[in-house]
């Protein structure tokens, strides 16, 4: 079957953020967007407002000292939810690499929620805590 | 757009769940299928094949350990993996705890070949089947 449009459009959304476009990023945001980081680390907790959200990318650039890295594993939408299977890396503060699921709703071509899971949040929690 | 046919076999495979009816969620899951179960408790770990996946489902249905699926939020898919957003609660002879749960199974020729849990109350779950 042909991908569905909100899965090229959140496809798009991480294509723009790797290239380090967040101009591209932020016009897929709804203003209202609502985002949920899991765990116990400094970059756990809700977030309302895109701005919001482009402060924690910026906080984990930090705590990742650049080291942060992404890979899109595969991508399965309908006309509300757009899930995310990902692997994700980094070297800083302490190395990691694992899975984690990221759960997108999408309305009128925007991102208004977005549900973040790591798939063994212990681990990620150890590696991003300084 | 129309439903994947891969999540209608998953919806069928988790109401079957549901109503416990075993038979029909086991002819769901792949011969060779390897389940991941995620938390630090005594029935997390990693179980290779459909006989021993079976064989932890009737230990904890012995032990008192129930799973149940309070909501299924929405199920999402293509075809090779079909993610399934819940609301869980496990119970135990202890108590019980809910929460948001993913399960993202992949899936070859209408089975599941693997899966991988995701409960956003893994402590609490950890606490309760510790």
């Amino acid at each position: 079957m042909a991908e569905h449009p909100n899965a090229a459009l959140v496809r798009s959304g991480y294509e723009a953020f790797a290239a380090g476009d967040m101009g591209k990023v932020g016009e897929l945001f709804s203003p209202e967007i609502v985002w949920h980081a899991p765990g116990s680390n400094p970059l756990s907790g809700d977030r309302v407002g895109a701005e919001a959200v482009f402060e924690n990318f910026g906080k984990l650039m930090e705590l990742t000292a650049g080291t942060f890295g992404q890979e899109i594993h595969d991508v399965v939408a309908n006309d509300d939810h757009v899930v995310v299977l990902v692997t994700q890396w980094w070297e800083r503060p302490h190395p990691y690499r694992g899975s984690s699921v990221h759960v997108w709703h999408v309305k009128d071509g925007k991102a208004v929620e977005a549900w973040l899971a790591d798939l063994d949040q212990a681990a990620s929690d150890a590696a991003l805590t300084p | 757009m129309a439903e994947h046919p891969n999540v209608e076999s998953t919806r069928a495979a988790l109401e079957a769940f549901m109503k416990g009816d075993m038979e029909t969620m086991g002819a769901a899951i792949a011969d060779d299928a390897i389940w991941h179960v995620p938390g630090s408790h005594r029935y997390a770990g990693t179980f290779e094949g459909k006989a021993k996946i079976m064989g932890r489902f009737q230990e904890q249905a012995e032990a008192g350990v129930r799973a149940s699926f309070d909501e299924i939020h929405d199920i999402v898919g293509g075809d090779d993996h079909v993610v399934a957003l819940m609301r869980t609660t496990i119970s135990a002879p202890g108590g019980s705890a809910s929460g948001n749960a993913i399960f993202v199974f992949h899936v070859r020729d209408g089975k599941a070949t693997e899966f991988w849990g995701y409960n956003e109350y893994q402590a609490e779950i950890d606490a309760l089947l510790s």
